[in-house]
């Protein structure tokens, strides 16, 4: 039972996706396009949050505690 | 303390403009003007209740606001189509995909094209994806249920083929029967059927040359008792009534001024008639006030010599927006700057007003500061063709210079004698009641119909008692949607979207009737309610406002009586 | 080459004095320059002030303006004024002012005004589907019937698709602006009914008249276009070009020159519609009107409009021709998207109006002997002249000699009609709108002729026309 509820759940969010985007009124060839070319871009979007998010944050995590934590002893050295 | 037209001016109508929408040229400009209004951001809802000086009952009429959301999905929707629009036509251009829209002879094909493709773009990619939503044919009685032909297209679309089969009993909420007089049994139609078999259907002449049969006498005289006004002439078609009498009406150095949403054959009469047309924001009276100052003091462009005449022309009710004009100020605005005024009852003769009299009776006016009563036959009546009413000198003179009088045939018998018969219901001649409770029961319908739709969440537009109820659907997908979710489930509704209303403002609209029973407005609900849910579109974020049923306002009352 | 050194010495002698003078006077010249300027602004600054009005001076202006009344009076004993009243059918035999006449007035040309097979199938349509459709095609006001109609009349006429429209005099007034629009070009004739002239003045098209009939006035104009196209030949691919002509005219009676028109069509690359609303159910051997009887291609039309309130008696129009053209006006012909519908049974009565077309053919050689037999009849009447062909079923008789006026030219005529009237033949004069007819045609009587009109009334209508004629005006 329940699962059939996460199904129309599931059913009715895809639907509503539909109805948004427009892909409702396109031709199903049209609509597999539409389809494609949002999930390839999706999926561009998360490959390169995958790829680059951790580095950035890294960087940016070095870069605050350097500005409020207490300088490494390579800058230091660097500065003098 | 009768508040004189002097005091339009100092009234504080700020909500009256913001709702102020599209521009000149028939509303085609993109609507989210609304989202910009300003000052009153904050309160969704803009109600505007006149209950002071020359209004005799509450005047509420409510547009609430897109929202921004919404609006932003909505032009995202269109661009979508609009990609895949020109993806489809680069295809067909370079014969990738076979053309499914007819074209041109061969033999022709080296003439200038008989019209622009661009023209058509819209057409071709947007319109011809959702077209099952109109042009549905029915083969019934268009009352309050209706049978539909049931078509299938295997192209998207771009044919249709009848199955043959019947869709028995649908629910009828598109035709604009008002108060339920198209019936195929009952005094009306056996009363047309008589005159049938006596006169046959056509005329085949002219009022002025031989057409003039004792029945359009009859009606008219009818129609002139009915509305109120010293004289009457009817015409075979509503539009041509607006299209041929307002040329007869003005001309070269005069003005009109008109309302920007008005029917397209109020605007076609005005380009015809040669006069200069202005517009006014809809149904708001300070830009008509500006308009008719400037007009008088300034004169005409250029030459600056005084205008001849000035023409308002206004609607009783509009039927994109529900939205009632405000008539007893336009009447003032109109006798303080000595003008006239042509008021479209196509929508409000025998829907509005205690006695079915229209707009003017429904602000309880006198008919006498219309001067051009005009009408169609159409909606209420169960028929077809168009009026005018007016003192003796107008109709006169349009007798003798009206274009529809020296060269269109005139109205068919048979349709005739079901304007007469249907008018004399509504004023009790025939000695029955049914009339009277046709009235009341559209208005009781309207009022019950227009609460449960805001109490469901529903974004609806116009006058609390005005019998279009236009539900606003925004995304283009779900003009296509609704139409097929409420076929699905038996209901016959109309969705209207660009060109006839601003871009961004798609909508549902159902006109109410007096044979709509309760029953099956409760049939219609309980599926919009369903489909509302399905399809998302209760965007109303001001879920609860309980419509106040009642009849005055107290402080109204008070005015009124001074 | 003397008077270029002059010149040159007075600049030199200029530039000289500004160095030689002294320095108040520099300073001088200064302010009077800068009085100019002045000057200047302040002239416009003041032309503002003058336009700019007291609220003071607006209501006083306000309070003088007095309109025009809203219509100027019309006289009691207008003639156009006071209709004739018809009691009962309009058919045959009409009751005009409470007498008895036979009908030579109406365009009842087959005479299935008052036929019983069409009232029946009206009768079957009114138990049907009542009398009013309540809605515009496109918002369920799209019935059965009227499918049906357009697909029988498209069959009738051998094109692709029809499209009918609930009213005759919208019919070509709604088709012209669907396709002519701003900055193209109509050639029209000059004797084109007034919903031709309504139609190209809601186009806003370029509009060039030809005289009447007259193919070498068409042409000249034709050509008159292809050279300016020649010098300007970027507007030129866009600019459309329309013939609009009727079949059969209503107001000359004259069937148009088709076969030119054609080979004008295919030279010139124009577009022709024909208006048809007197020709069909009339010309041609099956009443398709001025195309069968030319024995032309359909196809070499572009629309073909009429309407369905002659030949056929019922109420509104129809265009039709290939699906490239008509397909347009579904959204784009005004007088189609925003009227309600025909009402139903005005369209099933138009149905059995063609099935009775269709099974008759013969009906339409009756008519053409009737209308020559008339034809003949009322030529040579002393003081008039018959206007039309002898293949048209309505003519004109206009005076031989004009009185001076227009108005006794009417006044003539109206008693000839009267003379008649009394005697039970029922005639009309032609109206029409003085001031607004491009141009105007002579004032006439319009007799016409139908197949119910036997060979005695015929001649009882002409023999009276013919007395009615020697008794006004000698």
């Amino acid at each position: 039972m329940d699962l059939k509820r996460v199904k129309d759940y599931i059913y009715w969010l895809y639907y509503q996706y539909l109805l948004i985007s427009c892909s409702y009124v396109l031709e199903p060839w049209e609509r597999s396009m539409f389809h494609m070319i949002i999930i390839t871009v999706v999926a561009m979007v998360m490959y390169t949050a995958y790829v680059f998010v951790p580095i950035h944050v890294r960087l940016a995590f070095e870069f605050f505690s350097q500005m409020f934590g207490s300088q490494p002893e390579s800058t230091v050295l660097l500065m003098n | 303390m009768k508040r004189g037209p002097e005091n339009l001016g100092g009234q504080p109508r700020a909500n009256g403009c913001s709702f102020s929408k599209h521009g000149a040229g028939g509303g085609l400009k993109n609507g989210y003007v609304r989202g910009s209004a300003g000052a009153d951001t904050h309160s969704q809802i803009h109600r505007i209740v006149h209950n002071g000086g020359l209004y005799k009952r509450p005047f509420n009429e409510a547009f609430e606001e897109t929202p921004m959301l919404v609006a932003v999905l909505t032009y995202v929707g269109y661009g979508v189509l609009t990609l895949f629009g020109y993806l489809r036509d680069f295809l067909r251009y370079w014969k990738i995909e076979k053309c499914h829209h007819a074209t041109d002879r061969e033999e022709q094909l080296d003439f200038v094209p008989l019209y622009q493709d661009f023209e058509n773009f819209y057409t071709r990619n947007l319109y011809m994806r959702i077209r099952d939503s109109w042009n549905r044919p029915i083969c019934s009685v268009p009352g309050a249920r209706v049978d539909m032909m049931e078509r299938v297209s295997h192209d998207y679309n771009w044919t249709f083929k009848y199955t043959g089969k019947v869709i028995k009993d649908v629910i009828n909420m598109g035709s604009y029967n008002y108060l339920g007089y198209t019936q195929n049994t009952g005094p009306f139609s056996e009363a047309a059927s008589k005159v049938l078999s006596q006169y046959g259907v056509g005329v085949c002449s002219t009022r002025q040359e031989m057409g003039n049969l004792d029945k359009h006498e009859e009606l008219e005289t009818l129609v002139a008792r009915f509305l109120g006004v010293e004289s009457a002439m009817a015409y075979g078609m509503g539009f041509a009534t607006n299209s041929m009498n307002i040329p007869a009406l003005v001309g070269k150095g005069c003005l009109i001024l008109s309302d920007e949403l008005n029917h397209a054959s109020l605007v076609l009469g005005a380009r015809l008639s040669g006069a200069t047309i202005r517009i006014f924001k809809h149904n708001n009276m300070q830009s008509l006030e500006k308009l008719l100052k400037d007009a008088i003091v300034y004169g005409q462009p250029r030459t600056h010599r005084p205008w001849k005449k000035i023409l308002i022309v206004v609607e009783g009710v509009y039927s994109m927006e529900g939205s009632i004009v405000r008539l007893p100020e336009v009447i003032a605005l109109k006798k303080k700057y000595k003008s006239y005024l042509y008021l479209d009852e196509a929508h409000s003769i025998g829907a509005l007003g205690p006695s079915g009299r229209g707009v003017v009776d429904y602000f309880g006016l006198n008919p006498e500061d219309v001067d051009v009563m005009m009408g169609t036959f159409t909606k209420s009546f169960g028929a077809a063709g168009g009026y005018i009413g007016g003192k003796k000198e107008l109709i006169d003179y349009l007798r003798v210079h009206s274009h529809s009088a020296v060269y269109a045939t005139s109205l068919s018998p048979p349709v005739v004698e079901q304007i007469i018969a249907s008018i004399k219901c509504i004023m009790g001649e025939d000695g029955t009641t049914i009339g009277k409770q046709r009235i009341q029961q559209l208005s009781e319908n309207t009022r019950y119909f227009r609460r449960r739709l805001k109490e469901m969440g529903f974004i609806i537009y116009g006058n609390e008692d005005s019998p279009i109820i236009p539900l606003m659907l925004y995304m283009p997908a779900k003009i296509g949607a609704f139409g097929r979710e409420m076929l699905k489930r038996h209901i016959a509704v109309v969705v209207v979207g660009f060109p006839a209303t601003p871009i961004i403002e798609s909508r549902a609209r159902f006109c109410l009737s007096a044979a709509h029973t309760k029953e099956i407005l409760d049939i219609a609900l309980k599926e919009l309610d369903e489909v509302g849910d399905l399809l998302q579109i209760k965007y109303s974020r001001h879920r609860l406002v309980p419509l106040l049923d009642r009849p005055f306002d107290e402080t109204t009352y008070e005015e009124t009586e001074d | 080459m003397a008077a270029s050194m002059g010149q040159q010495w007075v600049l030199v002698e200029m530039v000289q004095a500004f160095y030689e003078a002294p320095t108040y006077h520099l300073i001088l010249e200064g302010i009077l320059i800068l009085w100019i300027i002045r000057l200047l602004f302040s002239k416009t600054y003041k032309l503002q002030e003058r336009s700019d009005l007291t609220p003071k001076e607006k209501e006083e202006l306000i309070e003088e303006w007095q309109p025009e009344p809203l219509v100027p009076p019309v006289s009691k004993d207008h003639p156009a004024l006071n209709y004739n009243v018809v009691s009962g059918p309009p058919s045959h035999k009409i009751t005009v002012n409470g007498k008895e006449c036979i009908n030579f007035a109406s365009f009842n040309f087959l005479g299935l005004l008052d036929n019983e097979r069409v009232k029946n199938a009206a009768q079957a349509s009114l138990s049907k589907y009542g009398v009013g459709t309540c809605g515009p095609r496109g918002f369920y006001g799209t019935f059965d019937v009227h499918l049906e109609l357009e697909e029988r009349l498209a069959k009738f006429m051998r094109t692709e698709e029809a499209i009918i429209y609930s009213y005759g005099f919208a019919t070509i007034a709604s088709a012209i602006p669907a396709y002519s629009k701003r900055g193209d070009i109509v050639f029209v004739d000059e004797a084109a009914c007034f919903a031709i002239q309504k139609g190209l003045q809601a186009s806003r098209s370029n509009i060039k008249f030809f005289k009447h009939n007259d193919m070498a006035d068409l042409e000249r104009l034709l050509k008159e276009q292809e050279i300016e196209d020649q010098k300007n030949p970027r507007k030129a691919r866009v600019t459309r070009r329309f013939i609009v002509v009727e079949g059969l005219y209503v107001n000359t009676g004259d069937v148009c020159h088709l076969p030119e028109l054609v080979k004008l069509k295919y030279k010139y690359k124009v577009r022709i519609f024909l208006e048809e609303s007197l020709s069909f159910g009339v010309l041609g051997e099956h009443g398709r009107g001025v195309t069968e009887h030319f024995g032309i291609k359909m196809d070499d039309i572009d629309l073909i409009s009429a309407n369905m309130e002659n030949s056929l008696a019922s109420i509104g129009g129809f265009c039709c021709g290939r699906s490239f053209v008509i397909d347009h006006q579904r959204l784009s012909g005004q007088g189609y998207c925003f009227s309600a519908s025909l009402p139903p049974l005005l369209a099933a009565a138009a149905i059995e109006a063609l099935n009775i077309m269709e099974e008759n053919p013969g009906i339409f050689h009756v008519l053409q002997q009737k209308c020559k037999k008339m034809h003949t009849a009322l030529k040579g009447i002393p003081g008039l002249r018959v206007i039309g062909q002898s293949l048209s079923p309505a003519l004109h008789l206009q005076l031989e000699e004009s009185t001076g006026t227009r108005d006794s030219d009417m006044r003539l005529l109206k008693e000839i009609v009267d003379y008649c009237m009394n005697r039970g033949i029922a005639l009309t004069q032609a109206r029409y709108l003085d001031k607004e007819e491009k141009y105007l045609p002579l004032p006439s009587i319009r007799v016409v002729v139908t197949v119910e009109q036997t060979d005695l009334e015929l001649d009882k209508a002409a023999s009276l026309i013919r007395e009615a004629a020697e008794s006004v005006l000698n």
